[in-house]
C-alpha cells in the first residue's frame, strides 16, 4: 500500500520503548488503526503534540497492504481540542465518548458519518452549559450510528404509548409499568425523562444542540446510555470512574 | 515444535513481563544470561532481590528510598517551604540532577488518567494535602508531563490546592531548547506565549 495521507482523531497514545508511542486512531476512511511513531518522545519532537488524544491530524503513514498498524511519517495538528485541558467535567465526559469509540471501532471499517459526528460533539462541547446534556445527545446519536438506537416508539413488549416507565437494556426500548416485571436488565424512566429522550433521538444532529435539559435529567439519561453501552459492549468503560469522581467533587 | 527447556521458558515468560519487552527480546536477554558469568547473573538476581527487599517509599514525600524519612526530607539544608510535586521518582532524579532546585518533593505515584479510568483515590494526593495543612509550606511547584495526563493532574491539583493558602504554580512549558518554531504545535506555542518573560 506504501505512504498513505489520512485525516484522524487521536483517540489512545501510550508509551513504546524508550523513544517511540504507539497511537490508535480514529480514520474516517480507514476505521481504527494502529500507528508507531518512531522518535515521538524525544526531546523536540515535532509530531509528539500531535499524538495526544482527541487531537485532530492530518497524517502521513506508511501502511501495509491489509495491515492494520501503520508507521507514522508526518502528522500535522488540525484541531487540538485545548480546551478540554482546562475542564475536568468536559475532559472526563469526551473520555466517556471516545473510548465508546475506541472499543467499537473496527480495523478497516470506514465511517465518515460518525468521523462527522465525532468533530462535531468535540467542537459543540466547547462552548455548551450544560456538557452532561450534549453529551446525552451526542451518545444517542453514537448509539444510532453503532446499531443501538433505543426504541422509543412504545412499549417494546406490548406496543403501548402510555405510562412508559423503565428502559430494558436487553431488549434495548421503553416498557411500560404493565409489562415491566422484576428484573435487573431495567432502568427507571421517568415521563420528562422519556420526552427529552425520545425528542433528542427524533432531531437532527444540527438542532439537537438546542434542546435543553434539566439538571437532574441530564444526568439521569446520562447514567441510562452509560448503562446501555456497557450492556451491550459487555465490558466496563475505564472512563466512568473518573467521571464519576468528578461529577462528585466538582459541583 | 521445538521449545526450551521449562527452566529456560520460565526465565522467558518472566523477562516478558517486563514494560516493552516482547517475546524476542526476551529471548535476547535469557541467552546473554546463560552465556554469561554466574556472578553477573547472580548480582543481578541480588540486586533486584536488594530492591525489592530494600527499598520503601519515603513516608512523606513517597519517594523510593532505604531510610524512612528519605535523605532529601530528612536533611535540614533543605527549603522546607517548597514542594515540588512529581509524577514518579524518576521525575525526582531527574531534577536532582540538574542541581537547581533546592526543596522538598511529593511524588504522586502516578497521574490522572480519565482514559485510562486512573482517579485521585490512586495517587497520594490525600497525603499532599495532609502534608500541606500540617507544615510550613508556602509554594507548591507542580511539575507533572506537559501531556493531557500530567495536565490533567496538574488542573485536578490546582482546583484541590486553591483552598489551602499556598502559592501554586507549574513549572513553565513551551517551546524545548534546540527546537524550531515553526514546527511547533498551537497548544505549545499558546503555552509558550502565555509564559513569556519580559526582557
Amino acid at each position: 500500500m506504501g505512504i498513505v495521507k489520512t485525516e484522524a482523531i487521536i483517540l489512545d497514545s501510550a508509551e513504546y520503548s524508550e523513544t517511540s508511542k504507539l497511537v490508535r486512531v480514529f480514520s474516517p476512511a480507514r476505521g481504527k488503526l494502529s500507528v508507531l511513531a518512531k522518535g515521538a518522545r524525544r526531546k523536540g519532537s515535532r509530531v509528539g503534540a500531535g499524538l495526544e488524544p482527541f487531537t485532530h491530524v492530518n497524517l502521513t503513514l506508511y501502511l501495509k497492504e491489509a495491515a492494520d498498524l501503520g508507521t507514522l511519517k508526518e502528522c500535522e495538528v488540525i484541531e487540538s481540542f485545548a480546551y478540554l485541558r482546562e475542564d475536568l467535567i468536559k475532559l472526563a465526559l469526551a473520555s466517556l465518548y471516545i473510548e465508546a469509540i475506541r472499543i467499537t471501532l473496527a480495523p478497516g471499517a470506514r465511517n465518515y458519518s460518525l468521523f462527522k459526528l465525532t468533530l462535531a460533539y468535540l467542537h459543540a462541547l466547547r462552548k455548551c452549559r450544560d456538557s452532561t446534556g450534549m453529551t446525552v445527545h451526542f451518545l444517542l446519536k453514537l448509539l444510532k450510528d453503532l446499531g443501538f438506537q433505543p426504541a422509543l416508539k412504545g412499549c417494546v413488549r406490548c406496543g403501548a404509548t402510555e405510562r412508559i416507565r423503565y428502559f430494558h437494556l436487553r431488549r434495548g426500548g421503553v416498557v411500560c409499568a404493565a409489562c415491566a416485571g422484576e428484573t435487573a436488565e431495567l432502568v427507571a424512566l421517568n415521563p420528562g425523562e422519556y420526552r427529552v429522550l425520545k425528542k433528542s433521538v427524533e432531531t437532527p444532529v444540527k438542532s439537537v444542540v438546542r434542546i435543553r435539559l434539566s439538571r437532574k435529567q441530564s444526568k439521569a439519561l446520562l447514567e441510562l446510555l452509560i448503562r446501555m453501552l456497557e450492556y451491550h459492549l459487555e465490558t466496563r468503560l475505564r472512563s466512568v470512574r473518573f467521571l464519576d469522581q468528578m461529577m462528585l467533587e466538582i459541583p | 515444535m521445538h521449545s526450551f527447556s521449562p527452566v529456560i521458558e520460565t526465565l522467558i515468560s518472566e523477562l516478558m513481563k517486563l514494560p516493552t519487552i516482547g517475546r524476542k527480546s526476551a529471548e535476547r536477554l535469557a541467552f546473554h544470561l546463560l552465556k554469561s558469568n554466574p556472578k553477573q547473573a547472580e548480582a543481578l538476581a541480588k540486586a533486584i532481590l536488594d530492591v525489592k527487599h530494600r527499598i520503601i517509599f519515603c513516608s512523606q514525600c513517597f519517594n523510593a528510598t532505604e531510610t524512612d524519612p528519605c535523605a532529601i526530607c530528612a536533611n535540614p539544608e533543605r527549603d522546607h517551604t517548597v514542594i515540588c510535586v512529581v509524577e514518579d521518582p524518576l521525575n525526582v532524579l531527574a531534577i536532582e540532577k540538574a542541581g537547581i532546585y533546592n526543596g522538598l518533593y511529593h511524588v504522586l505515584q502516578g497521574r490522572l488518567s480519565p482514559l485510562r479510568g486512573v482517579t485521585p483515590e490512586d495517587l497520594r494526593i490525600k497525603e499532599l494535602i495532609a502534608r500541606l495543612s500540617g507544615a510550613q509550606i508556602k509554594e507548591v511547584i507542580i511539575a507533572t508531563n506537559p501531556d493531557l495526563d500530567g495536565d490533567t493532574t496538574a488542573l485536578y491539583l490546582s482546583k484541590v490546592l486553591k483552598p489551602l493558602s499556598v502559592t501554586i504554580s507549574r513549572i513553565g512549558l513551551g517551546i524545548p531548547m534546540g527546537g524550531s518554531l515553526e514546527y511547533v504545535d498551537e497548544g505549545t506555542l499558546k503555552k509558550a506565549l502565555e509564559g513569556r518573560k519580559q526582557l
